[in-house]
């Protein structure tokens, strides 16, 4: 047990002791001070009393020595005079002032030293009158009195040392009566500290002041430890829970993932199948309850992470304004699709930043799809400007202006709540999970940003965000990939599909179903499928492949210690095979395990074909897609630059859009043809519009324009309509056979 | 005249021989010059004196000055061979030379200018007289200053050393209207502090005064150093080597 050690300084028995020494001897000092200055004081008159008294004694005397003008006689009383020790010297003067006789009297008198005259009378017998003949001069010293005031304080001071001296002992005696119990409770709460028993050291337990401070401090100790133990037990209990909540949604991704992973995929490939339209229909219906399941089991996985600050941001340079306008565009059809306004305003062309591109995206996608869910009528307007800071990075402020629902004010402070909207009924009404805000609102903030809300019920709602963004990229950003690139080159992506050889471990039969497609779709002829780790292994030692995709959770061996076992194999081609990890499990630590286990990629499943292609690139070259940007060509039907970028290599979204603009082009133009005939103005101008909007989310320009002259005549004669209707189906098949051609759209109807 | 310490009579001076040295005869004396000087080279009249006599026997004399009392005390009482410038008429028991070795004459003195004169004892009473205490000097004008003691219009009496000196001072001062002296002595003093024109003579007592080199009566050697003494005066005397040995110390006529 180490006793902590107290500084003299502040030491409480060091302090009392200075403090009651120095209060002695400050009692002692001023009382001496009293008592020597008044003892000089007293006696100093005294010496003055007995000065004047002995010298008006001698002026008697002298008077007669005086008048006889005696030196002698006068020199001999003054002599004696002298002889006492409070005189330093004495003179007389004759009547005329002139000196008689000296004494020696000093010529200056020091400070010690004052003078006290005494005139000299005497009865001149001619006159028979009294009076003074001459004055006697006396010097008093106060030396002999301060020679015994210092004697007295050498006296003073011995005794003030001796009572100092018996005071501190005192002092220290009675300290330690009160110290060493204090020093022992000091212990006894050091072991305390460990024991969390009450203390019953007898010598501290006794009944005085400090017994009763222990007994108070037993006390208190029992409740603290008894409080103590119930925190630590419910600490441990919420820390258990919170273990079970993380293993829960870690467990719950899993468990989710794996069979969405394969509704997912197999709709992805079944959309490839002719079907009728009923088919068609209830397939797109499936495959879209699907991309809902998984968004929100997405969003619940999103927020879980954040809030267990699992989220890590990337930092890449990306165009801000870009990422604006790609998002606006990317909602145009649902946005037509209800006949709203959605547009932007931008301070400028482009705005060149480095942050998170795809969590900024993700932010501006949730709000702005947000709005158009909750606006029925009229406009929603993304606008945003970019600031500098004062640290020289800028801040980019997006507001996001809809003239929906509006939120009430009650709610406004809850809106970013988890599984909270303004109004429970208006989940049914407008769907959503609830979770979007919230991780919009978590988003910003890890970004450094804030974010606001302004609503007026029935008139609509703006939401601004801020966030700071670096305009020159951060010295100390470095990408932890690679890890292992210096025993592997990387490969140039040389291997064709058809010639590559792949290793399949995959232990879920839907999913070796879904990988079997997939790999035959991209056109890969050789692969095997390993149900564990321990078949991969048998399967990369009968024969070499060109890559391992590992699904990390397979019973016998997991993907996890399959990759060690595979780095540590001796044929150095077979060791440096590169690995891409295959898993539901969509935490970050779980890729970080998987790159530190020596793995080369991660693809989260449910996986994506764009997705897929694109992390399989290092390797094998697969069929290049149209790339980002796509330069637009003006003899083209169709200028997917947009699309593309809104789908940000989505395929399946990027087909989504296609497939409903196809069935909505059909539906619209079929509505428009029946108005030609006897359509009111206002059906053929709206029906025109809405068209207009189908025609411009796929950047169908041509059919665009045609629908915008459509709109623009009104009151037209049925003729004219029809005319216009022609053009417009006209282009429409030429975006119809693009898009075909492309292999962007196969329809079974073809 | 001479002087005495008047209570000093009645005592009977205690038993204490003279121890003089081989050859050497100590006597004792006050100041009073032209008499007894301090002055080695010139010690006065008496000394002169007495030197000469003893030298006649071959001895040497050591004077040693002190107060008058003391001198005549110790002398009786026979601690001193003899005592310089002593009267005969009040001292009985020392043993005298047959012959006086000088004389004195008491005169008053006063200011330049001033009326007053001593012509008989009923002038004093109007002046203010300067003595000496302890000093006698004639036996009525001692007889005067007894009875006149503390009535300082008359009487101011003075002591110590220096009282002549005091009273010259006094007497210029105007404390005192006259003072009283041996004529010689203060003589002596006023050429001495050149006072000589200030203060005039203004009187004197009647009678002249004997003065002796006197001998303890404890002495063994008394009557053979007054003899010694006597002769030598005779014979300075007889010689007028006496008027050229007063010539040497005072202008002042000798008595």
């Amino acid at each position: 047990m180490s006793k902590d050690k107290i500084p003299l300084s502040s030491s409480l028995a060091f302090r009392t002791t200075v403090s009651v020494f120095v209060l002695t001897l400050g009692v002692l000092s001023a009382g001496g001070y009293f008592i020597t200055s008044r003892i000089y004081d007293l006696n100093f008159e005294n010496l003055r009393r007995e000065a004047e008294s002995a010298a008006r004694f001698a002026s008697k005397t002298l008077a007669r020595p005086v008048w006889d003008m005696n030196q002698q006689g006068v020199s001999e009383i003054l002599k004696s005079l002298s002889q006492n020790a409070v005189f330093c010297g004495a003179q007389v003067m004759d009547g005329d002032g002139k000196m008689f006789v000296d004494a020696g009297y000093p010529l200056t008198l020091s400070r010690d030293q004052s003078p006290v005259l005494e005139p000299i009378m005497f009865v001149d017998p001619a006159e028979n009158a009294n009076k003074i003949i001459g004055t006697l001069q006396v010097c008093v010293t106060a030396a002999p009195i301060r020679a015994q005031v210092w004697s007295i304080i050498d006296r003073l001071v011995i005794s003030f040392a001796l009572i100092a001296a018996g005071v501190l002992v005192a002092l220290l005696a009675s300290l330690r009566i009160i110290l060493n119990p204090l020093r022992r409770f000091q212990d006894a709460i050091t072991a305390f500290q460990r024991t969390l028993t009450p203390i019953t050291d007898p010598e501290l337990t006794r009944k005085n002041e400090v017994g009763y401070l222990v007994k108070s401090f037993n006390r208190m100790g029992t409740s603290l430890g008894d409080t103590y133990r119930a925190l630590k037990s419910a600490k441990d209990e919420a820390e258990e829970s919170y273990r079970v909540k993380t293993d829960f949604f870690s467990n719950m991704s899993h468990e989710l993932r794996t069979p969405l992973n394969s509704v997912i995929g197999m709709t992805q490939l079944l959309k490839t199948r002719p079907m009728d339209d009923e088919q068609r229909e209830m397939f797109t219906s499936v495959h879209r309850s699907a991309e809902s399941l998984l968004k929100i089991v997405n969003d619940i996985l999103d927020v879980a992470k954040i809030e267990a600050r699992q989220i890590q941001l990337e930092y890449l340079p990306f165009d801000a304004y870009r990422e604006i306008r790609d998002t606006v565009q990317s909602l145009q059809p649902q946005a037509i699709a209800k006949g709203l306004n959605l547009g932007f305003q931008l301070q400028g062309d482009d705005l060149n930043v480095y942050g998170d591109p795809s969590r900024f995206g993700r932010i501006l996608l949730n709000l702005v799809s947000n709005a158009v869910r909750y606006t029925e009528h009229g406009s929603v307007i993304v606008s945003s400007k970019a600031e500098p800071a004062d640290d020289g990075r800028v801040v980019l402020t997006v507001s996001v202006r809809d003239t929906g629902i509006g939120i009430p004010a009650d709610k406004i402070d809850t809106i970013f709540e988890k599984f909270t909207q303004a109004d429970s009924s208006t989940t049914r009404k407008y769907g959503g999970t609830g979770l979007g805000l919230t991780i919009t609102r978590d988003l910003v903030e890890i970004m450094g940003g804030n974010i606001g809300v302004e609503s007026d019920v029935g008139h609509g709602s703006i939401f601004t965000f801020s966030i700071p963004l670096d305009t020159t990229p951060k010295e100390t950003q470095t990408v932890k990939k690679d890890q292992f690139s210096d025993v592997r080159p990387r490969h140039q992506p040389s291997i064709q599909p058809q010639d590559a050889r792949i290793l399949v471990a995959e232990d879920h039969p839907s999913n070796q179903l879904f990988m079997r497609k997939l790999l035959e779709n991209l056109g890969v002829k050789h692969f095997i499928i390993a149900e564990n780790g321990r078949e991969a292994l048998r399967a990369l030692e009968a024969e070499t492949y060109d890559l391992v995709l590992m699904d990390c959770h397979m019973p016998e061996l997991n993907g996890y210690d399959t990759t060690l076992a595979i780095r540590d194999l001796d044929d150095p081609i077979r060791r440096n095979v590169p690995i891409v990890a295959m898993t539901a499990n969509a935490m970050p630590e779980d890729e970080a395990l998987c790159l530190s286990c020596g793995m080369d990629a991660y693809i989260s499943k449910p996986v994506d074909i764009e997705i897929f292609k694109r992390k399989l690139s290092p390797w094998i070259a697969f069929p290049a897609e149209a790339g980002r940007p796509l330069a637009p060509k003006a003899d083209l039907p169709v200028d997917l630059t947009n699309l593309r970028s809104n789908a940000a290599g989505d395929a399946a979204f990027e087909r989504e859009m296609i497939t409903l603009f196809v069935r909505q082009s059909q539906e619209q133009m079929e509505r428009l043809e029946s108005l030609c005939a006897s359509g009111s103005n206002e059906d053929w101008v709206e029906a025109a519009h809405a068209l207009k909007g189908t025609a411009g989310s796929v950047g169908a320009n041509d059919m665009r324009e045609a629908c915008a002259h459509a709109q623009a005549l009104p009151g037209v004669n049925p003729d004219v309509r029809r005319a216009i209707a022609v053009q417009i189906r006209h282009e429409y098949m030429k975006v119809y056979a693009y898009l075909v051609v492309q292999g962007l759209y196969r329809s079974d109807a073809l | 005249m001479r002087r005495f310490l008047l209570a000093a009579l009645a005592l009977i001076a205690m038993t204490a021989p003279a121890r003089a040295q081989q050859g050497v005869v100590t006597l004792a004396g006050d100041e009073w010059c032209p008499y007894i000087c301090k002055d080695a080279a010139k010690p006065g009249i008496l000394v002169d004196i007495a030197r000469l006599a003893f030298a006649k026997a071959g001895l040497k004399i050591d004077v040693k000055l002190m107060p008058w009392a003391r001198a005549f005390k110790d002398a009786r009482a026979g601690k001193y061979a003899g005592v310089i410038g002593v009267q005969q008429t009040l001292a009985g028991d020392l043993v005298f030379p047959e012959v006086a070795q000088a004389q004195s004459v008491v005169t008053f003195y006063v200011r330049k200018n001033s009326p007053w004169y001593f012509n008989a004892t009923s002038d004093l009473p109007r002046v203010s007289l300067g003595t000496i205490v302890d000093y006698s000097y004639n036996p009525f004008l001692d007889d005067y200053i007894l009875r006149n003691a503390h009535d300082m219009k008359r009487i101011q009496a003075v002591a110590g050393d220096q009282a002549l000196a005091s009273n010259v001072k006094k007497l210029i001062a105007g404390r005192i209207d006259a003072t009283v002296e041996t004529a010689a002595v203060m003589e002596h003093y006023l050429n001495s502090v050149d006072l000589r024109k200030a203060i005039v003579p203004a009187g004197r007592m009647p009678e002249t005064q004997d003065l002796f080199i006197a001998f303890s009566p404890k002495d063994p050697k008394a009557k053979e150093y007054a003899d010694l003494v006597a002769a030598e005066t005779q014979q300075l005397i007889l010689s007028g080597e006496m008027n050229a040995l007063w010539a040497r110390y005072t202008k002042a006529e000798m008595p």
